[in-house]
């Protein structure tokens, strides 16, 4: 038995989160905050200058437009997703599993192609205008700006709320309605009083995220032309010498994104969450629906149609345009490897970047340890377009050898989804018993060995899911890429979005329909857990 | 039997693990996990520690073990010093095995593997041997290609001793080892698990909130009660010289009556007794077993049946005395009283034990 001296009190020696676990999760967190933190002095460093730009009435024009853009978004989403929920998983609606699957998919199409989709069926003579051409109709309503922007992130982000309330509705013990309805109370109003009030809580979540992915967004508003944070952020990056405005701009925006994020989680405040994971011992009854069951069915078909239905016609159509014009293609094979290589570096970096972050969180819970954490997560809050941004700045004033190389893109991904990473590496490590552990050690292994032997092969499949989202997600991002990427670097993404930035829809198809295909992996993955978790008892 | 006793009284004299002054107050906690606490435990010996939830005897168990550290105090393997205000020996340097209250055998291993754990740096056929020794000592010898998840509980105690014992500790360490089985393995398991602490001459602490299980496998018992030692001696003398009025209350039922101390006697409304050494100041109390109480069957006397509890090979009453006092009494199930039948006692104490009232 070999002895090590301490200095001082070992009173909490043995206990405190150990300096292996520490130092990379510092550097993590420092890695995380460094674009918000950069943003920050930038913007300070302008001094009187900032707060000019920040009170002129453009800037609050912008600000009121992304507010109101975010609030209708939501809105609509929570109103589609309420009734779907029911609809999809506790009635008598026709196809009801067909239908629960297809509502779920609007979530495969990234917003740049949703929108790209949207101009080219919907726009100024786009492919609606043509067909209806004959029978007479020469102009459709403007797509361009609000309604555009408005009906491209509704369409293809409200599946996060409906995601979120079925979890919930799957853990709620049909009991407490039949006790609602044995004490006199309808359908209706046991819906209303007991049901509603315990999906609060999935709702707000569920409405949190599509806040967070309109605020956001980059690809939609800038095809539809809707002047939100993130595109006059763009603009004003690319068209002037004076970034100032920019990072002013992109500042209000991260502060808008964590106030939300902080609201969401006032409003939930104590209430006490359901239980995801305990499922129920019977299965929730079925809603007859009666004379309404062709109505619903004809709604959610109807919403079917315009979110799933526009973009692929969309994208075959030009696919077979592309076809028959001999459009070349040789260029999606390169930008393919590129996206994978990119994505591929970005989900190893992220994973053992939030292995520290992960195993601190739950093993040592303490206060320091707290806000490590909640900076791994601060990722969630910031727009792609403000991390590329403020990185961009960075490497060009301090990290010269750096600037223009795939390290920032790897680092502007691994910021961005660190959180993914955290979370499923947190949700297995939860269930590894800590008693396993202290096991290992009594049998004369140390932590480092511990960890090797034990703990990380107990972690694998949180470690292949953490890996495997930060991947797919990397993939189909657009902003950062667009921004970080070397010179001559493109990927899958960019290759969309510059395509139909400038029209040349036939281009764009092959490579949006490919990332679409990599966006299926994970929404399937989803859609068959929550099957399973559905067809127990 | 008596061969066995021998040698644990002769190796009695060499403690493996001291303890003293230890005290552990968990950061943010007010009241102190463990406060104070002193013993040691000899070569070949096992020792309970026995108390309510709550009461610091796991603290205890992970302070020995190296996964909490203590705030005063020191812990001592044999000469070495593991736990002091300047000293800290890692667990994975104590050279104790650890049998946790889930068992906590490895998931990804099988049970093989699980025993094989803890033995690096053996020669691949020394570790081979012993392994297959270990599964021998707790009948596993078919079960080692197994996974834990295809072992009953039973086996899966099994497999964590085998796992605790393969690298020969000089202590095993015993967390509620038999809470996570039912009831009908655990008499069985326990009866297994103290054959082969013996066959091994293993000396091993076990944490326990049962005071059956405590007695069952113990040669000392070490009671706590809010983080403090209330006695540590054998279980016999836990049993019927109880130190203080919690223990023997926790360790079987206990009533008490209201006496007497005059001149090296007891006075009770039940009789006198002889009492050697110095009663407690003012007042005092004794305090009855039920199988210190006697039901005579000679007639009405000083007490009325209030209720009768049958348990099949004895039946207890709750008595009421004249005074007011309640006590009970087991009496072998053959003749049977009432509520309300006046009975003659006699009381028949192992040893005289008073407590200030």
């Amino acid at each position: 038995m070999r002895m090590r001296r301490r200095r001082g009190p070992f009173v909490r020696a043995s206990l405190a989160a150990p300096a292996m676990l520490m130092i990379p999760a510092i550097i993590v967190a420092g890695a995380v905050a460094l674009p918000l933190v950069y943003l920050a002095l930038r913007t300070f460093d302008a001094g009187g200058d900032a707060l000019d730009l920040l009170a002129r009435w453009q800037t609050l024009r912008v600000l009121g437009r992304s507010v109101l853009l975010a609030a209708a978004v939501t809105a609509t989403a929570v109103a589609i997703s309420v009734p779907l929920a029911s609809l999809t998983t506790r009635s008598d609606m026709p196809g009801k599993r067909v239908w629960s699957v297809l509502t779920v998919l609007p979530l495969v199409v990234p917003s740049y192609i949703g929108g790209f989709a949207l101009v080219s069926a919907l726009g100024p003579k786009g492919l609606a205008q043509q067909a209806l051409e004959p029978l007479g109709v020469d102009r459709l309503p403007e797509i361009y700006g609000f309604p555009g922007a408005w009906l491209a992130l509704s369409l293809f982000s409200y599946p996060y709320v409906l995601l979120s309330i079925r979890a919930a509705m799957a853990g709620l013990d049909p009991a407490q309605e039949e006790a609602s309805r044995s004490l006199g109370h309808g359908t209706g109003e046991t819906f209303l009083r007991v049901t509603l009030p315990q999906l609060r809580p999935a709702i707000g979540a569920g409405a949190l995220l599509v806040a967070l992915y309109t605020l956001s967004d980059f690809g939609a508003v800038s095809l539809l032309r809707f002047n939100s944070f993130t595109r006059v952020i763009y603009l004003q990056y690319e068209g002037s010498f004076d970034r100032t405005l920019a990072a002013v701009l992109a500042l209000v925006l991260v502060a808008l994104g964590i106030a939300l994020v902080a609201w969401e989680q006032q409003l939930r405040g104590r209430a006490r969450y359901y239980s995801v994971g305990s499922g129920t011992a019977r299965r929730p009854p079925v809603a007859h629906l009666g004379r309404w069951r062709w109505p619903a069915f004809a709604l959610t078909a109807l919403l079917v149609l315009v979110a799933l239905g526009i973009p692929a016609s969309v994208l075959l159509y030009w696919l077979a345009q592309g076809l028959a014009h001999h459009v070349e293609i040789g260029f999606v094979g390169t930008a393919a490897a590129h996206a994978v290589y990119a994505a591929g570096l970005a989900a190893g970096a992220a994973v053992m970047a939030a292995l520290p972050v992960a195993i601190l969180a739950v093993r040592f819970p303490r206060r320091h340890v707290r806000v490590l954490e909640a900076a791994a997560y601060l990722g969630f809050a910031m727009p792609g377009i403000v991390v590329a941004l403020a990185l961009v700045f960075f490497g060009a004033n301090f990290a010269t050898p750096l600037y223009q190389t795939l390290f920032m893109l790897v680092l502007a991904y691994v910021v961005l989804f660190l959180p993914m990473a955290v979370g499923a590496l947190r949700a297995s490590l939860l269930q590894v018993n800590p008693a396993v552990e202290e096991a290992a050690r009594s049998l004369g292994r140390s932590p480092l060995e511990v960890l090797a032997t034990v703990t990380l092969p107990l972690m694998r499949s949180g470690i292949a899911v953490g890996a495997a989202l930060v991947f797919l997600t990397a993939m189909k991002e657009l902003p950062a890429t667009l921004l970080l990427s070397p010179l001559g670097f493109k990927t899958l993404a960019t290759e969309v979005w510059s395509a139909a930035d400038i029209g040349f829809f036939s281009k764009a198809a092959v490579p949006a329909l490919l990332l679409i295909g990599v966006s299926l992996v994970p929404v399937a993955i989803l859609l068959w857990r929550e099957r399973a978790h559905d067809g127990r008892g | 039997m008596t061969h066995a006793a021998g040698v644990s009284q002769q190796k009695a004299r060499r403690p493996v693990i001291t303890v003293a002054g230890l005290s552990k107050t968990y950061l943010g906690a007010v009241d102190e996990a463990v406060q104070e606490l002193s013993f040691a435990v000899n070569e070949g010996e096992t020792l309970a520690l026995l108390g309510p939830s709550g009461c610091g005897k796991t603290t205890t168990l992970r302070l020995l073990a190296g996964f909490e550290a203590p705030d005063a105090g020191e812990v001592r393997i044999r000469d070495a010093v593991v736990a002091s205000a300047t000293a800290w020996v890692p667990p994975e340097r104590r050279g104790l095995g650890m049998v946790f209250q889930q068992f906590a055998l490895f998931p990804h291993l099988t049970v093989r593997q699980n025993v094989a754990y803890g033995l690096r740096g053996r020669g691949r056929a020394e570790k081979a041997e012993r392994v297959r020794e270990m599964l021998e000592l707790v009948s596993m010898t078919e079960f080692g290609e197994r996974y834990p998840h295809a072992l009953s509980g039973g086996q899966q105690q099994r497999a964590a001793l085998a796992r605790a014992l393969a690298p020969r500790p000089s202590v095993v360490l015993m967390d509620e080892p038999f809470a996570s089985l039912d009831a009908g393995l655990r008499s069985q398991t326990r009866r297994e698990v103290k054959a082969i602490l013996t066959r091994t001459g293993a000396t091993a602490i076990m944490v326990t909130h049962d005071q059956e299980e405590a007695f069952a496998l113990a040669d000392r018992i070490l009671v706590m009660r809010a983080g403090r030692q209330e006695q540590l001696n054998t279980p016999d003398n836990i049993y019927h010289r109880p130190a203080t009025r919690f223990v023997a209350g926790f360790v079987g039922q206990a009533d008490f009556l209201p006496v007497e101390v005059q001149d090296n006697a007891v006075v009770t409304e039940l009789g006198r007794f002889g009492y050697e050494g110095s009663p407690p100041e003012g007042a005092v109390e004794m305090m009855l077993r039920p199988d210190d109480v006697e039901i005579c069957d000679d007639g009405p006397g000083e007490g009325v049946v209030l209720d009768r509890e049958f348990k099949r090979a004895y039946n207890r009453y709750s008595l009421r005395l004249d005074s007011g006092a309640t006590v009970r009494s087991v009496t072998p199930a053959m003749g049977v009283y009432h509520a309300g039948d006046r009975v003659r006692l006699r009381l028949r104490p192992v040893h005289v034990v008073l407590f200030p009232r």
